[in-house]
This record gives structure tokens, sequence and C-alpha cells, in this order.
């Protein structure tokens, strides 16, 4: 299974936290996360069933561009904002 | 000493254009353009924060708390940061900035030119971390550092209070009706929203806006809206008569519509601040178009929303921030097929 590093402003506080999740592709990752936890870190990076013009989806350290991407398995997934706005 | 060069006395007094926002109401709208703070600076001269980098280095020097020798330092999103750079560097001080890691690479630039160390922080821990990590070099040396500390100087909402409010009020002949303007740390509505408040005795309606969504891109605003978040101390809401709640869809949709709206056209100039036409005309535009950042479009996008909400009336005359230029995110979605 990926593991996804969780923004913090989604958990709150400063700390992170990392959950995995089992998918092949970016919308497989992300529509397993909303399944198990609720639509809230999907919401936040999909919209119209491709990734937000504004959201970074990192791989692997690698940004990907769209939900089709493959995810390998124990891969490091993180999602960033394209600027920093923060809390 | 720094050899750096930025020439303050440019900061305050910037000019305000009328823009034309796809609206219903009949009413006039105008932008105070920001980046005229420090204008000739490069990575898209200075912005909104110049004021307060000025009002907080200005006060901490008059009451003592700065002397030389010490090494300034402040966590930031990236244009206070470069803004405290530019203005500490010319007066002498070495400066530490602590940053999280996708701030937009002019503002970064703008930190490294004027000689400052930067502490990049991951964004994926949120700007809480940003704040923690300044606390934290700070606490191994307190003596060494000054932290201005914009979420909690009264200098921050003071100095729009004196500056800002007065400039719009000037401008727009008193006649200022509504003023819009996001929420960082809460200093240009607070300081601001006051100064109106009282110039007009209460007529002007202060409006602020915060991001919709917590994983936003409009740079340097707060989510507040749901959840338990730091709250600035410049930040006082009961000046405010309401608050508008911004996508950064949106936000990018309406700076996109300016540059578009204005690429034949020339932006009208409504008040020119300390600056002549040929300087703002100059500065105005980037690569021949009005490229503004993403919180400039999070105002034009607040004041299309009361719009739609019914707030605006004919003959309203609405007043936003034009918080700082495009150019500073060539790297990031908003404008990087644009720049």
């Amino acid at each position: 299974m990926a593991t996804i590093k969780l923004p913090a402003v989604l958990v709150g506080g400063s700390a992170t936290s990392e959950v995995d999740v089992a998918g092949d592709t970016v919308r497989e990752l992300f529509e397993n996360h909303a399944d198990e936890h609720g639509p809230e870190l999907k919401d936040s990076v999909l919209e119209d069933g491709e990734i937000k013009e504004f959201i970074n989806v990192y791989v692997e350290g690698t940004p990907v561009e769209s939900v089709t991407a493959e995810v390998p398995e124990d891969a490091q997934v993180r999602v960033i904002p394209a600027a920093s706005g923060g809390r | 000493m720094s050899d750096y060069v930025v020439d303050e006395s440019t900061i305050f007094e910037t000019p305000l254009v009328e823009l034309d926002l796809d609206i219903e109401a009949d009413a006039d709208v105008y932008a105070k353009v920001e980046w005229f703070n420090l204008y000739d600076a490069p990575h898209g001269g200075g912005s909104v924060k110049s004021r307060i980098a000025k009002g907080m280095l200005d006060g901490a020097e008059e009451r003592g708390d700065l002397e030389p020798g010490v090494t300034v330092i402040e966590p930031t999103s990236g244009n206070t940061g470069s803004e405290i750079a530019r203005l500490a560097a010319v007066r002498g001080y070495d400066v530490e900035i602590v940053m999280p890691d996708n701030a937009a690479g002019g503002k970064v630039e703008a930190v490294r030119d004027a000689g400052a160390e930067i502490h990049f922080v991951d964004a994926n821990r949120g700007y809480d971390a940003v704040i923690e990590r300044c606390e934290a070099i700070i606490a191994a040396d307190p003596d060494a550092y000054f932290r201005p500390n914009q979420y909690e100087n009264p200098d921050n909402p003071g100095t729009h209070e004196r500056t800002t409010a007065r400039e719009i009020y000037e401008a727009t002949d008193g006649e200022v009706t509504h003023f819009v303007a996001g929420v960082g740390t809460g200093g240009t509505i607070t300081g601001t929203g006051r100064g109106l408040t009282d110039l007009t005795d209460g007529a002007a309606e202060i409006v602020g806006f915060e991001p919709d969504e917590p994983l936003h891109a409009i740079d340097g605003l707060k989510y507040l809206k749901t959840g338990d978040h730091y709250h600035p101390d410049t930040y006082d809401e009961s000046v405010l008569d309401r608050t508008a709640y911004v996508t950064t869809a949106d936000a990018y949709d309406q700076a996109r519509a300016l540059r578009e709206r204005y690429l034949d056209d020339a932006v009208p100039i409504a008040d020119p601040g300390q600056h002549d036409e040929e300087t703002i005309r100059e500065h105005l535009r980037v690569d021949d178009q009005f490229v503004v950042g993403t919180s400039a479009g999070g105002g034009a996008a607040a004041v299309v929303g009361l719009d739609e909400a019914g707030e605006l009336d004919d003959g309203d005359t609405v007043v936003f921030m034009l918080c700082d230029r495009g150019d500073k995110y060539a790297d990031i979605p908003l404008w990087e097929e644009y720049l």
C-alpha cells in the first residue's frame, strides 16, 4: 500500500500524519481514502475527477499531473498547494 | 554593512486605479496598487507588506527594541519576509527568514537578493510549523534576535490605520462605501478598517475575505472558517461588517479576467499617489500584461461575490487591494503559462 502524508491543515496543529491506502493510480488512492476516512482529502485535491490546478501531488517526490498516474507499491504521496497559504 | 539598496521613500501613497469588474451594480470599483511600495525593487517591486515592514522596524528602532548587532528574524509566507529583509538590510541588520518550502519563487528570490538567510519548512506541515521553527531558533539564543512579529505587533494594523485608510479616504474624496481586504495576519483589514470607520463616521462597510477551503493557494491568507486555528492578535473581527469566503479557483479566474480585460486597454489611474504617470505606466504591467498576485485575484472575487449577493448598490464606491504583482508568481499555475 502507498502512504499519503496528510497536510497538517487537514489534520490540525503543525503535525502531519500518515495513512496507508491501497490504490494503483492517484485516482484510486484518493477515492479509496475517501471511502475509508471521508471525503475531505479527496475534495481538497480533486475537482471534476481531476487534480485541481493549484494542488501539487507528489508521488515519491515527483510531481504528477494526472489522476491516472501510477502509484507504486509502498510509494510516499504528498499533497501541497501551489503557493504558501497555511492557517 | 550590506550594500543592498532600496528607496524607502517610495513606501506609502500608492496609486489607486479604477477597475472594470463583471458586476451588475453600477458601482465604481477601485484598487490600491501596492507593488508601488518599493516599485523599483527586483522581482515584482514591493507589496502591501512593505508598509508594515517599515512600520514595525521604525517602531522597534524608536522604542529601542531593535539595536545594532541584533539579527532580525520573521516567519512569513513570503511578502513580509522579503520586505523586512530589504529594509533591514538597508539599515544594516542581518536577517533570517523562516518560510514554507512552497513559497512563490519571486518572493524567495527577493529575500535572497537582500542577503537574508532562509530557513525552509516543509509546507506539508502547515503554517503553524513555520512559526514554531522561528520560535525554536529564537529560543536557542534569545538575545541574538529581534522578531518584528507581524501576528502580534500593533504596528502592523497601526501602520494601515495611519496610512492606507487615509490614502483611500482622500483618493476617493471621502466617498468610499466598501473596503475589501483578505485576512492573513488581519493587519490590513483591521487597521484600514478602523481608520476608514473613523474617517467616514462608520459609513464605509468593512469586508474581510478568507479562503473557503483549508487546502488553498491564495498567498498569505489564513483558513479560519472551521476548526481550531491560531488567531493573530493583529486581527480584530469586531472591525468587520461582514466576512466573505473565496475559493482559489475564483481568485485565479478573477486575476486572469483582469489580465484579459486590460490586454488592449490601459488601466485607468484614478489617483497617482506619490508617483508620476510615466512611472506608473512603466511598472503597472509585466511583459505588457496586467498581472496581479493570487490575493489580488481573491479581492476581485470577493467584490464580485458581494455583487452577486446583492450587497452592492448603484453609486457605491468599492476599494480593494492589489497586494502584489503577478511576476512573483511566474512559477505557479496562475501565471506560469503567461509569464
